[in-house]
């Protein structure tokens, strides 16, 4: 049975410490700390993925000598994969 | 309705405490909506900045430019919310004290800026009356953005995202905010010691923004074909003209925003509207102020650059910010005149950072924001000395707005040069020069964003004005680069 689980003996508890009420809580203060932690994690994955991203592509286009010669249509008219 | 009325008749006469308890409530709440609203407006800057950074891009690099925008929102917000509105509340004697370093006029104030504070969550204890250090905060975190938004476009088109991120964070959640709590707050040493006067932030939001953008331009370089090797300035043409100057306009409408959540007003505790020393002023004053700024502005780019459609529009922002300084006690025909010259000084500067500095400036946000935003602060000094400002009614002088600006300069371009280049160093600055040439949309998103639409040769205007095919131009300027050899030196 669904109400057996014992969630009104602990919920208001639980609302307690993960919602915001009087500020200066346990919870208030693991929450942020979490938050800083999405926030540093985040900052050092763009730089990690966009270096790669960079890295990946402009390999490719010296590999295929995107810009050994002057094109018509400017400097870019293919993608490096092609 | 007569039984209604005989049961209104038969409440409780409320008392005089009653009354006062109700207006009070009335008053908080209307400053509360007031603050949210100008929130709302104050988007529409960062709509705008997104349209004319991305008008100004080539089409290989619009939607790269624009992603700066939208994510300087992503990491802005939570480092302000972290430690930026911190060091708002609490860094301004410079470093805090034992106990509050805030004004006598907010005792606490410092405490409610923490993130774990009841400053900053919903506060569900004292819901009617403990709520409006979150809006103030948000009106606050809205000006972060700009000064982000401020860097972003003179950086476009060879600036890493990642690394445009950092100094936006460094920007918009230390360095301008530490200036804001010395010198745009009613505690401020800048303000209590030398009546430093910025009343809507010449100086404090924009020329710092110009100040930190310069010092990563110098380490930035210019994108590749800009300078031909004897020195001389070639021009990109934008992908979207029309998109640029619809997003100036929109910029301006959010100006309105800006300027209003610049002031203050809380009927019960002040006598009416204050500026953000809490020293008298008036709506109309700044909405006037702000409305003739853009006149002469407009003017004045238009008389300077011969009718430059970019800059024409670009003197309308250069003129309200070399007025904003003094907007809340200047008048009109005082705010039109120094808008006119503030509108010809951005078309002057900006010529001379680009041809004889030979720096880089996509937008020219150095010199529309930057040098601008110490002219108006400068301006003060000369048009308002003598008028009492702040909670110690501190004369403004010439002395003190030359403090201010002494201690700004440095304050902002020097954590935006040291940083960009570290980043350097670390070869996490710049784009490599392949994916540049190529455009960063490709090697960002993969894709091309006007799918049906043919590409047509690139188009690049010679510094004797001549508009040709880029495409030899680039390809030159790449392999000198490269250090490979170079066949032409002139388009």
């Amino acid at each position: 049975m669904w109400n057996s689980f014992p969630y009104d003996e602990w919920s208001e508890t639980v609302t307690d410490f993960w919602t915001f009420g009087p500020a200066n809580s346990t919870g208030t203060y693991i929450l942020t700390v979490l938050g800083c932690i999405l926030m540093v994690a985040s900052l050092i994955g763009w730089v990690w993925l966009e270096k790669q991203k960079l890295d990946r592509q402009a390999a490719a286009l010296r590999a295929a000598g995107a810009f050994d010669q002057p094109t018509a249509a400017g400097p870019r008219t293919t993608s490096a994969g092609d | 309705m007569l039984s209604s009325l005989f049961s209104l008749l038969a409440q409780e006469t409320p008392t005089i405490e009653d009354l006062k308890a109700q207006i009070d409530l009335d008053s908080l709440v209307l400053l509360e909506v007031y603050y949210f609203y100008t929130v709302v407006v104050m988007w529409l800057i960062h709509v705008g900045f997104m349209a004319y950074e991305t008008g100004v891009s080539r089409r290989k690099n619009l939607m790269s430019t624009a992603m700066k925008n939208i994510l300087t929102i992503a990491v802005v917000t939570p480092t302000f919310y972290y430690f930026g509105w911190y060091i708002y509340g609490c860094f301004e004697e410079g470093w805090p004290k034992s106990g509050h370093a805030s004004p006598d006029a907010f005792p606490g104030f410092c405490g409610l800026t923490a993130p774990w504070s009841s400053g900053l969550g919903p506060n569900m204890e004292s819901n009617l009356t403990g709520h409006l250090s979150l809006v103030f905060f948000l009106a606050f975190l809205l000006f972060s953005w700009t000064t982000g938004s401020i860097m972003s476009g003179a950086v476009i088109e060879r600036i890493r995202l990642s690394a445009y991120l950092l100094l936006t964070v460094t920007l918009g959640s230390v360095v301008w905010i530490m200036d804001a709590a010395w010198g745009w707050s009613s505690g401020g040493w800048l303000t209590t010691r030398y009546g430093f006067h910025d009343s809507i932030a010449s100086l404090v939001v924009h020329g710092v923004a110009g100040a930190f953008a310069f010092g990563v331009l110098l380490n930035l370089g210019p994108r590749i074909g800009k300078y031909d090797v004897l020195g001389r300035a070639r021009s990109f043409r934008p992908h979207n003209t029309h998109l640029t100057l619809m997003g100036l306009m929109l910029i301006f409408t959010g100006f309105y925003g800006f300027y209003a959540a610049c002031l203050f007003i809380q009927s019960t505790i002040f006598p009416g509207w204050l500026n953000i020393y809490l020293s008298p002023t008036t709506l109309g004053a700044i909405a006037m102020v702000i409305t003739i700024g853009f006149a002469g502005g407009f003017t004045g780019g238009w008389f300077a650059s011969k009718g430059d459609p970019f800059w024409t529009l670009s003197g309308g922002l250069a003129g309200v910010i070399s007025v904003s300084a003094g907007a809340d006690v200047y008048h009109p025909s005082l705010a039109y005149l120094l808008a006119t010259s503030g509108g010809m000084l951005a078309v002057w500067s900006g010529g001379y950072i680009e041809k004889r500095l030979r720096v880089d400036d996509a937008v020219s946000a150095v010199a529309v924001h930057g040098v601008c935003g110490f002219y108006g602060v400068f301006l003060v000094g000369i048009f308002a000395g003598g008028y009492p400002t702040g909670i110690n009614n501190i004369p403004v002088s010439f002395g003190g707005q030359l403090m201010g600006m002494m201690a700004f300069l440095p304050l902002a371009f020097l954590p935006g040069y040291i940083l960009s280049w570290i980043l350097k160093r670390f070869n996490l600055l710049r784009v490599p020069p392949e994916v540049e040439l190529e455009g960063l949309d490709l090697a960002e998103f993969g894709q091309d964003f006007y799918p049906e639409f043919e590409r047509v040769p690139e188009i690049i205007v010679t510094p004797d004005g001549q508009e040709v095919d880029s495409a030899d131009i680039l390809l030159d300027a790449y392999r000198a680069t490269n250090g490979k050899p170079t066949t032409r030196v002139e388009a």
